[in-house]
């Protein structure tokens, strides 16, 4: 690494810093709290795994044990904040790994500013710093995607897995990662084609099913229940960004009188949309587009899922620098995208904070219009991102790119 | 069976007695003044059977609240609350170590009263209070009710009835001790005649204080603007720290607000908490939840609840209230166990079973807060539904059309 880099880094490093001081001096001072509600979880589960019980004896405590195991240093030490230390490392560790991953034919002023996006992003940092745990999963799927860039298919696989442990949803990448697999193996033969996936698929399944297999000996069906199945329950009635979900609601309450059917299958254009995108990996099998196809993927799961909040972002902004940096959208499209983007999710925000803080009655027209207007915007971006991860590279720019 | 039936009025003055009271043969008249309170209390014995449990119905109307409580009443939460200790949790009961306990808004006691109670009683919810005991070996029903200015109230003993009345002034009290005195009349149980009137004193100890708006006011608000997370504000900036005391907050919460244990620590917290469902999807299961906080004196107390989404309205454009009554109590060992029991009132079921018989609890507020819940309206359901259905469609369409469709130019900015 260069000087820029180590630059960034350190950075990086007190920006995060000084939003983890901020956060306990506005806890303590604030009367709005800067720690987020899902750390008070994590650190109550941890203390009851600390205690020898169950992280599943904390109500709304719905992730693997792990997370909760991760958090045990909170109490031996006695110090709450100190779990967001831990999470701010492997947010640190992810920018690192996206350093490493970032096209190397790009200018280094670019490459910088794209590895800033998230290293420097303040949604990234406060992600974080506020204590939420997205930030190890993004460094297990940004380690899996380094280690299969580098064609260590076992520790990638057994990396996969445990993300896979950790949230579901990573599971829509097996696709694309298959396809450029099947293809970079290509010139050895179908043997080494299929060696490979049987690979990288084993290992997927030895940390996914091996991890499951643990915590359910140690923590039994609540294990399978609160990790797993909830999410394929739950009701999802409060408000949220999807567009699904004023039907959610309703229907919820309108149980066997008059409700709809469609609301249940949320997740057939969610699930439909993700494979297809993840087929863009076909149109140009290479690793750079990997990474574009799957900030694309992860982009259109998030937009039709049927539930959505600001943390999900962070799912697909971990993949935003890899799409910038072989983007042919325009900057002053660009701007119009971030524009429409920003303005739709204020909008929403907007009618969020009155009906949460102020208590009014703002669920139509104006949550549900600001939800499908904040959709459409997704619909659209996503949209862009996937006519530009199509157009094809010039052959001036190519040669450019290969020199 | 004989039914015991006694009656007690209390005065303000010795001299008011005099005035209000009259009485023939068979009857005696109490008229109502300022202040006056009358208080019913019947006794029916019980064969025991095989029931063991102990039941207590309470109820105390909303409109009471506002009210300077006498010496003789004991200061119940309002609403309707049932409590039990025996085995069988009925449904939307809830459950604790001591009691499983139902509160609402509607007084529904023909539901809960034991059969055999047949006393003749006319119900009157909107202005009376009661407090009944049901006990494997009797019922005892309490009902209190204000004699306001012009009114009249006369008994004369029933068939199978022993009476007794009991007309009082407040001599003395102080904040436990209580000295009344008056005079006490028993009727002949063979031919219904009032039999003897004598003069009464009584001195026993209070074990609840009731609130007295004439002493220190203990503002209890909800922080404005009232969101879904509405906070309730406990001002006890006036109050100072007593040994042997403690400052706490008696909730019954309906099932639309709830308590997140996790974020406000409450000293107990019985019911339903969970911390996402719908109230819809709970009204089946319980009632709501019964917690019990720690305040500080000296300092403005935050308690923050929550509240649960609710049915959708069909049509209607009125808002949705949930209203609810914090009780802000004092409570302090007083070392005499005396507390627990005077002529009037007896500790049971309750929040108050929950501390030791010697703990007396001061009322330092009566307030009932609402909290407006918003809902959405099941008249746009059609709205939403297809609205929801067209942007999904052509959302899908422009998604294909865009992944097997092809691109009509080629990137024009330059890569580096």
């Amino acid at each position: 690494m260069v000087s820029e880099d180590w630059a960034l880094i350190v950075a990086s490093f007190f920006v995060r810093v000084g939003f983890f001081l901020f956060g306990i001096y506005q806890d303590a001072n604030f009367k709005v709290r800067y720690t987020d509600i899902d750390y008070f979880v994590f650190h109550d589960a941890a203390k009851y795994v600390y205690e020898g019980k169950s992280p599943y004896a904390r109500d709304t405590y719905r992730y693997t044990p792990l997370l909760s195991w991760l958090l045990v240093p909170n109490h031996y030490f006695g110090w709450f904040h100190l779990g967001k230390i831990i999470f701010v490392v492997f947010d640190l560790i992810t920018g690192l790994i996206i350093m490493k991953l970032l096209n190397q034919a790009i200018s280094k002023k670019r490459a910088l500013i794209l590895e800033s996006i998230w290293l420097l992003n303040p949604m990234v940092i406060t992600i974080s710093t506020r204590g939420n745990a997205e930030s190890v999963l993004c460094c297990l799927i940004m380690l899996t995607l380094y280690y299969l860039q580098k064609g260590s298919y076992t520790i990638a696989g057994l990396l996969y897995g445990l993300s896979i442990h950790l949230k579901i949803y990573p599971i829509i990448y097996c696709i694309p990662m298959a396809i450029f697999i099947y293809y970079r193996t290509s010139k050895q033969g179908s043997r080494a084609q299929l060696t490979s996936l049987l690979n990288i698929g084993l290992s997927t399944l030895v940390t996914l099913l091996g991890c499951g297999w643990a915590m359910y000996k140690m923590y039994g069906y609540e294990f399978l229940d609160q990790a797993y199945l909830y999410h394929l329950y739950r009701t999802d009635h409060r408000h949220n960004f999807s567009i699904w979900n004023m039907l959610l609601y309703l229907d919820s309450a309108n149980k066997g009188s008059g409700g709809s059917n469609l609301s249940k299958y949320a997740f057939v254009p969610q699930l439909l949309l993700a494979l297809i995108t993840g087929c863009l990996e076909w149109r140009n099998p290479i690793f750079d587009n990997l990474l574009s196809v799957l900030f694309v993927q992860t982009f259109a799961f998030v937009a039709y899922n049927k539930v959505c909040t600001s943390q999900y972002f962070v799912w697909y902004l971990i993949f935003l620098p890899f799409y910038l940096s072989r983007s042919h959208i325009s900057w002053r499209k660009s701007l119009l995208m971030a524009t429409l983007w920003v303005v739709t999710q204020a909008l929403w925000l907007s009618q969020g904070y009155y009906l949460e803080f102020e208590g009014k009655n703002v669920f139509y027209p104006g949550l549900f219009v600001a939800s499908a207007l904040f959709f459409l915007t997704n619909v659209w971006l996503l949209g862009q991102f996937i006519t530009d991860i199509k157009t094809p590279v010039s052959s001036t720019s190519a040669s450019k790119k290969n020199n | 069976m004989v039914t015991r039936h006694r009656v007690t009025v209390l005065y303000n003055a010795p001299e008011d007695i005099g005035s209000h009271m009259s009485q023939n043969d068979t009857h005696l008249t109490v008229r109502g003044g300022p202040g006056v309170v009358l208080q019913q209390r019947w006794l029916l014995e019980r064969t025991r059977g095989v029931d063991e449990s102990f039941k207590r119905i309470t109820w105390r109307p909303r409109v009471d609240l506002t009210r300077d409580l006498s010496v003789i009443e004991n200061e119940l939460s309002a609403g309707f609350s049932v409590y039990s200790n025996s085995t069988d949790v009925p449904e939307r009961f809830i459950s604790n170590p001591i009691y499983n306990s139902f509160h609402s808004e509607k007084f529904d006691i023909e539901q809960y009263l034991p059969p055999e109670v047949d006393v003749n009683l006319v119900w009157n919810p909107e202005d009376f209070t009661y407090d009944i005991t049901v006990e494997p070996s009797q019922i005892q029903i309490v009902e209190y009710r204000q004699l306001k200015q012009g009114e009249e109230f006369t008994v004369g003993e029933a068939k199978d009835e022993k009476l007794e009345v009991g007309v009082f002034f407040v001599d003395a009290s102080d904040e436990s001790d209580v000295d009344i005195g008056g005079i006490r009349c028993n009727w002949d149980m063979d031919d219904g005649k009032l039999e003897t009137c004598q003069k009464t004193s009584l001195l026993y100890k209070q074990g609840h204080i009731a609130y007295d708006r004439s002493l220190q006011r203990t503002p209890v608000y909800l922080e404005q603007p009232i969101g879904l997370h509405p906070k309730v504000m406990i001002d006890l900036t006036n109050f100072k720290e007593r040994s042997q005391c403690m400052y706490l907050m008696h909730l019954q919460l309906p099932l639309e607000l709830f308590v997140d244990k996790f974020q406000s620590s409450p000293l107990l917290l019985f019911g339903e908490h969970d911390l996402e469902l719908p109230e819809y999807s709970l009204r089946d299961k319980a009632w709501g939840s019964e917690s019990i906080f720690e305040l500080k004196a000296g300092t403005m107390n935050e308690i923050t609840l929550h509240s649960r989404y609710i049915e959708p309205s069909n049509g209607s454009k009125e808002e949705f209230k949930v209203a609810f009554d914090p009780e802000i109590i004092f409570a302090c060992d007083t070392g005499d166990n005396r507390i627990a029991r005077n002529p009037f009132y007896k500790k049971g079921l309750g929040y108050e079973s929950f501390f030791t018989d010697d703990t007396s609890f001061r009322h330092l507020n009566s307030t009932t807060l609402s909290v407006p819940i918003p809902r959405t309206d099941t008249n746009d359901y059609f709205k939403i539904k297809y609205a929801t259905f067209i942007c999904l469609l052509v959302s899908i369409i422009y998604i294909f059309s865009k992944v097997f469709g092809s691109n009509r130019k080629k990137a024009s900015v330059k890569r580096e």
